[in-house]
């Protein structure tokens, strides 16, 4: 039973990744053979500011939006737990931004703040809150805090759902008796709730950051990486390398830099893990 | 002429001849409906072809086609007719997949890595960045320039690679400045500005009153539009991207005078919102009245004609500002060539359908319908009745010739140079200037960059 298993991982993950540290090592190019160049990509990277920028950029989007999702998942999950009229109807409609097609909801977003156009700097200025449009995608700040806006408003569903679903887990029993011993709300979230969905908490934090820093999608159609690059992370700079010019080698450098950083991660998460188990 | 043979036997040298022979006398004059009475290779009474039993030596074949919708509704609906009408007449099987321009090169690239999915495509990267993937269509290229009295200098310049043509021009999409005549006339400028001092001049009072610029300073979002507003504006202030050996040229006083120029542009007469355009937002933005001049071929003023009749009436063209080094004007091309995993008689239909395509009557009858969104390439066609139709079109011909090519220092397009273009590389500078307000440092990184590529692709 164990072979198809390896066979499996072997196929679906392990040849691709070989694939890309392969290619990472070479000169590949559109429809020509590959050379290889040692660590040739990694120096090039290396010596380029947007490289650097791609880096801190991706950090700064993955913090950033990992903290909102934390955050603002947990907050939704502690309400969708408690018991009132239209809770189930509630979760669904909760869901729909993780539910709803990326490219759909993206574009309705990069509609609704298009610096010139944009339905949100009209009705604001119709409003007379601001009497010239607000530069959402043009000012390099802007632009990345609506792009972290965007994926933690799909992510926090998400979190929540999986946040919520640990929490109904979290025995009545316990809560009571924190509750007997006079623990405040805010004491039996902290001190109770979440140190007992600790493990849940920490894989969806673990899988919303591998996906967050090598997100594609969403970057590439709100902003493509810019104004003046504010917004280049990993994808987009792979994507501006390996198919907008040809260079599969460079272009695949940049992901395989990013797999140091995310094995480091999982390391201590699996590691945290095992020890929050073996306390329990 | 045997009515059956084997495919091998029939080259594309005789399949040209026989759709080709008899079109030249026939083309510019009368441009009679094209689907119809194309010349084809197969086509048993063609209205210009003699009526000879043509060897049906395609049947079975499969052309995979990918190309992008062209903005003027009519070129596409010309393309596809044709298409399906040769495609029946010649029993080849012919797929048709239209993609968005910004996505186009991406797909054409995966296609040429994976050797599978589209066999004809066009692209808009210069050949020179995908030639190992294309097949050589110099014959072809050849035999066009004979029947339209020879190609323009560029042709040749920018489709071939090594002495080779990897693909064919479809003719070049060159801008010109789309501007409000009746709200210049009301802020008291009478004509459009001719050098960019008074075009700078003219933004401020036109913002002021509320009707910026949309110069484009953008970079992945609007591809071709930040690459002609930014070109233009580099070379008329002197600086270039090459010299002519290929040498990197940018770092120079004059790129840096161009940049500062954009920054205060952007600031002082422009719409705020230019540095974050798509390539549809400068066509919205005008014709919502919301920026009162801009950079395109008639993609503004065509559908105007139809749908905003008023924005129409009262808009008209320019040629873009001199500089200090000169006028310049910025040219894009799109490319059809055969992709080298079409073989056997897969690649001789999908050569076949670019020699009728391009005869010179068949592609006439095309490229007229866009009246200057794509400027033919070849003399023959100089006496097309595209030009004089509308005279606020007539300046599409002027600006033919002010036109260069990305890098055009370069005698032809290099490794990087096309690399370049691919990347916007340019455009992205005055994107980052405009945005950050810092030329120095937008060139010291776009340096950077150009040099990581450099060792990249050699050059």
């Amino acid at each position: 039973m164990v072979s198809p298993a390896v066979l499996f991982l072997l196929f679906m993950l392990g040849y691709p990744f070989v694939l890309a540290i392969y290619l990472s090592l070479t000169d590949k190019r559109i429809g020509a053979d590959p050379n290889f160049v040692g660590l040739n990509n990694f120096i090039l990277l290396a010596e380029t500011p947007r490289f650097w920028r791609a880096v801190q950029n991706s950090l700064v989007y993955t913090g950033l939006a990992l903290i909102l999702k934390f955050f603002g998942g947990l907050g939704l999950a502690l309400l969708l737990n408690r018991q009132f009229v239209g809770q189930r109807l509630s979760r669904a409609i909760f869901l729909l931004p993780w539910i709803a097609p990326t490219v759909f909801s993206t574009l309705a977003w990069w509609w609704m703040f298009d610096p010139s156009f944009g339905v949100v700097n009209v009705l604001l200025k119709r409003m007379g809150i601001v009497q010239s449009n607000i530069p959402f995608l043009v000012d390099p700040n802007l632009a990345m805090a609506l792009l972290i806006f965007v994926n933690a408003w799909r992510g926090i569903p998400f979190f929540a759902i999986v946040f919520l679903a640990a929490m109904q887990t979290v025995s009545q029993e316990l809560l009571d008796a924190s509750k007997i011993d006079g623990a405040s709300g805010w004491q039996m979230l902290w001190k109770v709730i979440l140190p007992l969905i600790m493990p849940v908490v920490l894989i969806v934090m673990l899988i919303s950051t591998i996906g967050t820093i090598s997100d594609f999608e969403l970057p590439f159609l709100l902003t493509r990486g810019g104004p003046a690059d504010a917004t280049l992370v990993f994808g987009i700079l792979t994507y501006n390398y390996s198919l907008e010019s040809g260079l599969y080698g460079l272009g695949t450098s940049v992901t395989v830099t990013m797999f140091p950083l995310l094995a480091l991660l999982v390391i201590w998460t699996l590691t945290e893990i095992r020890r929050d188990d073996k306390v329990r | 002429m045997p009515t059956e043979q084997p495919s091998k036997q029939l080259n594309r040298r005789e399949m040209l001849k026989l759709s080709g022979t008899a079109i030249g006398a026939a083309v510019i004059a009368g441009c009679a409906p094209m689907p119809a009475s194309a010349p084809l290779p197969t086509q048993p009474s063609g209205a210009q072809t003699p009526a000879v039993q043509v060897p049906n030596v395609l049947k079975g074949a499969t052309i995979n086609f990918m190309g992008y919708s062209f903005f003027v509704p009519r070129m596409n609906e010309i393309l596809q007719s044709f298409a399906l009408d040769w495609a029946t007449q010649n029993n080849v099987k012919f797929n048709l997949s239209l993609v968005s321009t910004t996505d186009l090169n991406t797909r054409v690239a995966t296609a040429i890595e994976t050797k599978q999915g589209p066999t004809l495509v066009q692209f808009t990267q210069p050949p020179a960045s995908i030639a190992s993937g294309l097949v050589d269509l110099s014959d072809l290229a050849m035999e066009l320039g004979e029947q339209q009295e020879g190609w323009y200098p560029v042709a040749p310049a920018v489709a071939t690679v090594d002495g080779k043509w990897h693909a064919i021009p479809m003719g070049s999409h060159t801008p010109v400045f789309a501007y409000r005549e009746d709200w210049f006339k009301e802020a008291g400028i009478e004509r459009f500005p001719d050098t960019w001092d008074e075009f700078y001049e003219a933004g401020k009072k036109m913002k002021a009153a509320g009707r910026p610029f949309g110069f484009v300073f953008g970079g992945q979002q609007t591809p071709f539009d930040g690459l002609a507003h930014a070109l233009v504006l580099l070379w008329s202030f002197g600086g270039k991207e090459f010299l002519p050996d290929g040498t990197v040229a940018l770092d120079s006083p004059e790129t840096l005078t161009a940049l500062d120029f954009a920054i205060k542009l952007q600031k002082d007469a422009n719409d705020p919102g230019a540095t974050a355009y798509n390539d549809a937002s400068n066509n919205q933005g005008f014709l919502a009245g919301t920026i009162s001049a801009t950079m395109n071929v008639n993609t503004i003023y065509l559908p105007a004609l139809t749908n905003n009749p008023d924005v129409a009436r009262v808009m008209n063209h320019a040629l873009p500002p001199a500089g200090p080094a000169g006028r310049f004007a910025y040219q894009g091309f799109p490319f059809m060539g055969i992709l080298n995993h079409a073989q056997g008689i897969d690649r001789e239909a999908a050569l076949a359908f670019m020699t009728d395509f391009f005869a010179v009557q068949n592609y006439a009858q095309w490229i007229k319908e866009g009246r200057g969104y794509l400027i033919p390439l070849a003399p023959i066609f100089e006496n097309l009745p595209i030009w004089d139709q509308d005279p606020k079109l007539a300046i599409m011909r002027e600006v033919g010739k002010l036109a260069r090519w990305g890098g055009y220092a370069v005698p032809s397009p290099t490794k990087l140079s096309s690399v370049m273009v691919g990347q916007f590389t340019t455009a992205k500078l005055f994107q980052n200037a405009a945005t950050t307000g810092n030329a120095r440092q937008a060139l010291d990184e776009t340096l950077a960059e150009i040099e990581n590529l450099r060792k990249q692709v050699g050059g």
